[in-house]
């Protein structure tokens, strides 16, 4: 499948965006009402940013406005439904914490649930494509929600250290022991890593699936199947959408590579953290930004690797 | 709504006999020059004289090689869409612009609403989708329905561009819903097949696969001398005179 750059944006950060939203939702209770409330405005920016990219993949961006009305049947659609809820519902819990509501407890349980229901239908766009069979099964929704969930910590880990700095030292409260903070961070990057390296062990062991050039033409009966002449000699849409083979050698190192930045990276950093409170924002912030670059390049390699049973019928 | 319809009256669709097909691509061209001119936009192409020509077409003809252990034929292989009962590229359209019409189960984009996502064309399994490189819609064979009931052509011509003009009769056009229809009978009869039942998509086109000869060729041969059929045995009183002569 082709890599576009839109998806792979859209997939990261909306991902990232409402992992935020999650634990921004989770933690409202045990946390300084402005800190959640500077956790929320990040999640709203970074999931915002990733809706917009989205669009960017659209050839009629303007007519965008009808994907709210499928969602009987269109996991797209439902995604498309359960994003804005989901701000909308991240807005009233920054409002409910910098107010100290005494609703922001449940509020933020709610939220939670909204954004990874919304990280859950996202995935699902992919999961359903039973054309794609890499994509096609539990795996895929495990991975979106195992990243979402790892992105959207450490951004929070960045948020408390800047709070601290930014806001009044009584404002950036947060009731969390250091101890369960530092083993969340330790546990998330390879519980995720974890989620990634299944769903590349099926990736590998399931390439088209049940399907073959035989079952695609019909003629498997009548002995084995291979292309003599294709139907066009140029490009087609169906080769470049369907057909990306660009670099898929090299899919091997990239793998290591995004290990090496979601994890590796994290980890040696959680290991050291800084001197200082303005040492501990760098390396969170260090840690965000290596975790989700890894992300990037697993993302890169979730369209690219995967294969689509159109290409049966040409030479694969 | 881009939810399925439980049953079809009608199940509109085609019969593609890989028997007779001649890959003579008429049926693609055929195709591509009535829908560039029909219902929707116009099928763009881009660079259509230059180096890299692409562009989006509706039915594709594939050439393949079937080998088995003792014989290897080339099969010709056109490939628009199914039409699918169970249409993946529908239920997963997000603005509603996919359908499958209940009267007919023909498989439609309705142009105007189509925001060019490209999901459907992920989600069906045939490549029987392909984005306009220039209207930025998604496009698909329509089953020619300008033309099927269209009555201002003759009634010859209201069907599908791609039958219509197939010189050798690969392709056939009907209600796969009405068991005594042509097309039901030619898929009882030569068990029309459809194309990765394991995608659960249920297909309505089928496919006649390529007969197998050689039981053919041993009937016509065994016994026969073929130069005897090249020299004729006269009757009548030609006939007479023949025996006689060769009498003496």
């Amino acid at each position: 499948m082709h890599p576009a750059l839109s998806l792979i944006l859209f997939t990261t950060l909306s991902g990232a965006g409402f992992g935020l939203c999650f634990w921004t939702g989770v933690l409202a209770t045990r946390q300084e009402g402005w800190v959640t409330a500077s956790a929320g405005l990040v999640a709203i920016i970074l999931s915002t940013t990733g809706l917009l990219c989205s669009v960017f993949h659209l050839r009629q961006p303007t007519r965008a406005w009808r994907s709210f009305s499928q969602w009987r049947s269109s996991w797209l659609s439902r995604e498309a439904l359960l994003a804005p809820v989901a701000l909308i519902l991240v807005l009233a819990l920054v409002l409910a914490a910098v107010q100290d509501s005494h609703v922001t407890g449940v509020l933020g349980w709610i939220t939670a649930l909204l954004a990874i229901a919304t990280v859950l239908a996202t995935s699902m766009i992919y999961t359903q494509l039973r054309a794609i069979a890499a994509w096609n099964s539990w795996r895929t929704p495990l991975l979106f929600v195992a990243f979402s969930m790892s992105s959207g910590y450490y951004l929070m880990l960045f948020v408390w250290n800047l709070s601290v700095i930014v806001l009044p030292t009584d404002r950036a409260q947060v009731n969390i022991p250091v101890e369960q903070a530092a083993l969340l961070a330790a546990i998330l990057a390879p519980a995720a890593q974890l989620a990634q390296f299944v769903w590349w062990h099926y990736r590998d062991a399931f390439r088209y699936g049940m399907s073959s050039t035989e079952s695609a033409t019909g003629l498997g009966g009548l002995g084995s199947v291979r292309m003599l002449e294709p139907p066009h000699t140029g490009a087609s849409y169906l080769t470049s959408e369907m057909g990306y083979t660009i670099a898929r050698r090299h899919a091997l190192k990239l793998r290591w590579i995004s290990v090496f930045f979601c994890t590796a990276i994290p980890l040696s950093i959680c290991l050291w953290l800084g001197e200082g409170i303005v040492g501990a924002t760098l390396s969170s912030l260090m840690i965000v930004v290596a975790h989700v670059t890894g992300i990037i390049i697993a993302r890169w390699l979730f369209f690219a690797e995967s294969r689509h049973t159109v290409m049966l019928y040409y030479r694969s | 709504m881009t939810s399925l319809p439980d049953k079809t009256a009608r199940k509109l669709g085609l019969v593609i006999d890989l028997d007779v097909c001649v890959g003579c691509q008429a049926c693609v061209v055929n195709c591509k020059a009535w829908n560039s001119g029909g219902y929707g936009s116009s099928l763009a192409d881009h660079e259509p004289y230059g180096d890299a020509p692409e562009g989006a077409w509706l039915n594709r003809v594939h050439g393949y090689e079937v080998v088995s252990k003792d014989s290897a034929a080339i099969v010709h292989f056109p490939k628009s869409c199914l039409h699918c009962d169970d249409a993946p590229c529908v239920t997963v359209c997000p603005t509603g612009a996919s359908i499958k019409r209940s009267e007919d189960g023909i498989v439609l984009v309705d142009e105007s609403k189509c925001m060019g996502c490209g999901l459907c064309a992920w989600a069906c399994p045939y490549g029987a989708r392909e984005m306009d490189p220039s209207a930025g819609v998604m496009k698909k064979c329509t089953l020619c329905v300008d033309r099927i009931y269209n009555e201002n052509l003759p009634e010859v011509d209201r069907e599908p561009a791609c039958v219509r003009t197939c010189p050798t009769n690969a392709r056939h056009f009907g209600d796969l819903a009405d068991p005594d229809s042509h097309v039901s009978n030619l898929v009882a009869s030569r068990c029309g097949q459809d194309l990765m039942p394991e995608q659960e998509t249920r297909p309505v086109n089928k496919y006649l696969l390529p007969q197998d000869r050689d039981g053919a060729e041993q009937m016509s041969l065994s016994g026969f001398v073929l130069a005897d059929l090249a020299d004729p045995s006269p009757s009548g009183l030609l006939g007479w005179i023949d025996s006689a002569l060769s009498k003496l």
